[in-house]
């Protein structure tokens, strides 16, 4: 998993590429430096597959935006992956492009 | 009070402790001989004083005495006279008396009278005395008719009836003129053939002399005389209002003072002796009195005087000597403290080179003492210790050198000996291998190994050199090696282990060390197994569900006998069966009590539970042991190998089954998934469940650790993918499926896995058997 991530004001964009698996997901949220931040935005167009870990760390993601009273976006999302998403029920709860 | 002396004893210096000792003994000794000195003289001096006192009582009382003498004489030379005569004559008595008083010959009222007396019925009512005196050197002689006798003399009455000299108390003479101090001294006579005495003669003699010269006495400016009647009567005294009013015993009564009136009756008695008074109105301070009789007259004179003149040379002889004594102890001191020191000084430098030495400066250079005494001895006796001291220091530096060296040795020896021992168990379909060793001593005499010998044979290995330590150690390196060569180059095993045993043979002619080894060779495809026992405990075979014995020919030991020919036998293992290898240190572990584990309680432990993972069977008997000896102290090398043999089957793909490892697990589903031709869509969620599965399996399955096995297959237009593994028995199936309506929240992290596993896939199955768990996940290609 490789993680760049751009800053604008106060909205994140993050861009994944790789798999967000059990190995890589626990390092995805602490390299975020989420100070300030009012929106987060995930670009999820180089990511194939999204594993249980991966939905795990996306949906911590949402609750602390939530907590900061914020917005999370995951944009450019493959339909495969978006369908893993609404599988579990995410596509309530996030916001999935 | 002791130990604050103690203290300040302790803190004070040797030298100064001597000097004080050494002062403080002359200091005592000549206190003793001063005070017995002074006693002495004290003594001698008072001695002095009694006999100057007596001497001068003596020579003051002689005029009296002597006068008394006289009289005595005088008045019994009448008497003797008068007895001789028939009846009085005036005449004749005149003369006597006349010649009486001119031979005495006392100047003032010096007197004789004879009374010549008529008793009836023994009493004397009147008489004719006749009595001379000189006045103004011409002698008078009148006679007088005389009545009221005993009025006139109170003595009167008691003289006549003795027949003796009687010596009258002192008194006032009333008819002369001069009213002087007289005594006299009577004795009555008879005449010549009279029945009752017929008078007395009497010769009274004026006292006012003597009286005064006793009183002008001068005894040492202080002295005084005192003179006492024979009544105890102060004749003399210096205070005027006692004189001749008052007795010592009255004065004693007074002033509570019985020693006096002691004296007073020992003088009466004509004893001698002396009285001391610290304190005195009359004479003063410290007053001793002295007392002795006057013979004749019965009388007493004492001699009154402070005494303290005569001690005063002597207190000022004290004070002198006791401040010469205080400057001499000062010198004495002084000179002590000098000798101390200086022969202490060698003590001193050698304390202080002591304490260099204590400090473990030993270059300090020990003082020269050039003297053979005590301080001497011991500086000879510093100079051994500090070499002896030296000598053992650097031998114990040497010592510890060496064991550091041996011991880093040791540790590198240790290190080589576990780096011999493979410990990277290959992952490989065909089966599976685990294998431990834990020493007894940091370095050991078992040894495992296995190896591939060609593409499908794999061998394995396990030994036990006799002995422990560093001996055995390098015994194991050489047999292991020399195993591992004849069995990689020699086509026979058979024929291998006649080759080591040889060798090992020949170069043992002195060590005696030998070696037991189960050697094994499979065919990883087939399972076809030939193994040689060289005197090795037999292993274990797990098959038909349990592990027993393997049966092996017990053949001889490696090393022991030249040109032994090992025989090899042969079995075929099938799918999941097992060889458990171990030595005796397994077997033989000991409890507290010297008791042994033992291969009953081995094959408890292996049967007991389901089939673990090679390296779980090998934790699982290591937890065992563990729990048996109960920390007694491990005494024997502690050695294990399992080989599982997986089959003959299939495509699996095997993998440690450890997280990290999940990317290669992904990697080959999804080159399956790539020739199955599997959309897209579908491609995310075989990915999703497969990720899941395996780090299931990675997580949960093994204590220690184990491997996965994978297989994708297509059949009938379903990919399968298949997990294996030798985990403790899990169906993930049966855990609940988490509420996936709750809000992010509400959401629990975690508990999704399972869940999708089933959502994604069109089926799913889970089965165990022959100590594996098998899941299997179906999804249907469109």
């Amino acid at each position: 998993m490789e993680v760049t991530q751009k800053r604008d004001d106060n909205i994140l964009i993050v861009k994944i590429k790789g798999r967000v698996d059990t190995n890589t997901a626990p390092e995805l949220m602490p390299q975020l430096d989420l100070k300030d931040v009012k929106e987060l935005i995930f670009d999820m167009s180089e990511v194939d597959y999204v594993f249980s870990a991966g939905l795990r760390a996306f949906l911590q993601a949402q609750k602390m935006m939530n907590l900061k009273q914020g917005k999370m976006k995951l944009i450019h999302v493959d339909p495969s992956v978006k369908s893993i998403f609404e599988m579990v029920g995410f596509a309530d709860i996030m916001d999935i492009d | 009070m002791l130990n604050l002396w103690r203290r300040l004893i302790g803190k004070c210096s040797l030298t100064f402790k001597l000097s004080l000792g050494i002062l403080g003994g002359v200091m005592l000794g000549v206190v003793v001989l001063l005070s017995f000195v002074s006693k002495n003289s004290e003594e001698i001096i008072f001695n002095q004083i009694v006999s100057s006192a007596e001497r001068s009582i003596h020579r003051a009382s002689s005029s009296l005495r002597e006068t008394a003498i006289e009289v005595e004489q005088a008045v019994t030379a009448i008497r003797n006279s008068l007895s001789k005569m028939p009846s009085t004559n005036a005449e004749v008595v005149h003369v006597m008396i006349q010649s009486t008083i001119e031979t005495l010959n006392y100047e003032g009222s010096g007197l004789a009278n004879v009374w010549i007396y008529n008793f009836e019925n023994d009493n004397v009512k009147t008489g004719v005395l006749y009595s001379g005196e000189l006045v103004d050197g011409e002698f008078k002689f009148k006679k007088t008719i005389i009545s009221d006798l005993y009025k006139s003399f109170p003595w009167f009455k008691e003289v006549p009836k003795k027949e003796e000299l009687y010596w009258s108390e002192p008194y006032i003479d009333v008819e002369d003129d001069n009213k002087p101090l007289v005594v006299t001294c009577l004795i009555p006579f008879k005449f010549k053939g009279a029945k009752y005495f017929n008078g007395l003669v009497a010769v009274s003699v004026d006292l006012t002399a003597i009286q005064q010269e006793i009183a002008d006495f001068q005894f040492e400016e202080t002295g005084r005389l005192l003179l006492l009647s024979r009544e105890g009567r102060y004749i003399v005294h210096p205070d005027p209002k006692i004189e001749m009013k008052k007795t010592i015993f009255d004065l004693a009564e007074e002033n509570g003072l019985p020693q006096f009136s002691r004296a007073g009756h020992k003088m009466a008695m004509g004893e001698r002796g002396y009285i001391e008074m610290p304190d005195s109105t009359v004479y003063g301070n410290s007053v001793i009195f002295f007392y002795a009789p006057i013979e004749y007259l019965r009388w007493g004179m004492c001699l009154v005087f402070s005494q303290k003149k005569f001690f005063e040379p002597i207190h000022d002889f004290q004070v002198k000597v006791s401040i010469a004594l205080l400057f001499s102890m000062l010198i004495l001191f002084g000179i002590i403290r000098f000798i101390c020191h200086w022969s202490t000084r060698s003590l001193l430098n050698l304390s202080k080179v002591a304490e260099q030495y204590g400090k473990g400066n030993f270059s300090a250079s020990l003082p020269e003492v050039y003297t053979s005494d005590e301080i001497g001895v011991m500086s000879k006796a510093f100079h051994t210790m500090r070499d002896n001291l030296v000598d053992l220091l650097e031998n114990e530096k040497r010592i510890i050198t060496e064991q550091q060296k041996n011991q880093s040795e040791l540790e590198i020896a240790s290190n080589i000996q576990l780096s011999a021992l493979p410990v990277d168990f290959p992952a490989n379909p065909y089966f599976e291998i685990c294998a431990s060793m834990n020493s007894a001593q940091r370095v050991g005499g078992d040894f495992y190994d296995f190896f591939f010998t060609d593409k499908n044979h794999f061998c394995v290995l396990i030994a036990d050199v006799a002995g422990k330590g560093i001996p055995a150690s390098l015994y194991m390196m050489t047999a292991k090696t020399m195993l591992k060569n004849a069995i990689l180059y020699d086509t026979s095993l058979e024929r291998a282990c006649f080759g080591v045993n040889k060798e090992l043979c020949a170069g043992n002619s002195d060590t005696n060390a030998f070696l037991t080894a189960f050697v094994a060779i499979i065919n990883i495809k087939t399972g076809e197994c030939e193994y040689v026992n060289a005197g090795h405990n037999p292993p274990f075979i797990y098959k038909n569900g349990q592990y027993e014995k393997l049966d092996v020919n017990k053949n001889t030991i490696l090393g022991g006998i030249e040109d032994f020919k090992y025989k090899s036998q042969f079995i075929t293992l099938k799918e999941g069966e097992r060889l458990f290898l171990y030595t005796d240190g397994v077997t033989e572990a000991q409890n507290k009590k010297g008791n042994f584990y033992g291969e009953g309680r081995l094959f408890k432990i292996l049967n007991k539970e389901p089939l673990h993972s090679a390296a779980d069977t090998l934790s699982l008997v290591k937890n065992d042991i563990k729990k048996y000896s109960a920390g007694a102290i491990q005494s024997d090398d502690i050695t294990m190998l399992e080989f599982v043999f997986n089959g003959s089957a299939h495509n699996f793909f095997t993998v440690e089954a450890k997280v990290p490892e999940t990317p290669k697990v992904l990697d080959y589903i999804e080159q399956g998934m790539k020739q199955a031709g599997v959309s897209r869509s579908l491609q995310s969620k075989i990915m999703i469940a497969a990720e899941e599965i395996f780090v299931n399996i990675a997580m949960y399955a093994y204590d220690v650790g184990g491997y996965a096995r994978i297989s994708t297959i297509v059949n009938d237009n379903v990919f399968v993918v298949t997990f294996m593994d030798r985990g403790r028995p899990y169906n993930p199936l049966e855990r609940e499926d988490p509420d996936i309506t709750l809000s992010a929240e509400q959401r629990n992290i975690g508990g999704l896995g399972v869940f999708m596993i089933k959502k994604v896939s069109d089926a799913v199955n889970y089965s165990y058997e022959n100590g594996q768990n098998i899941l299997q996940i179906a999804f249907k290609i469109d």
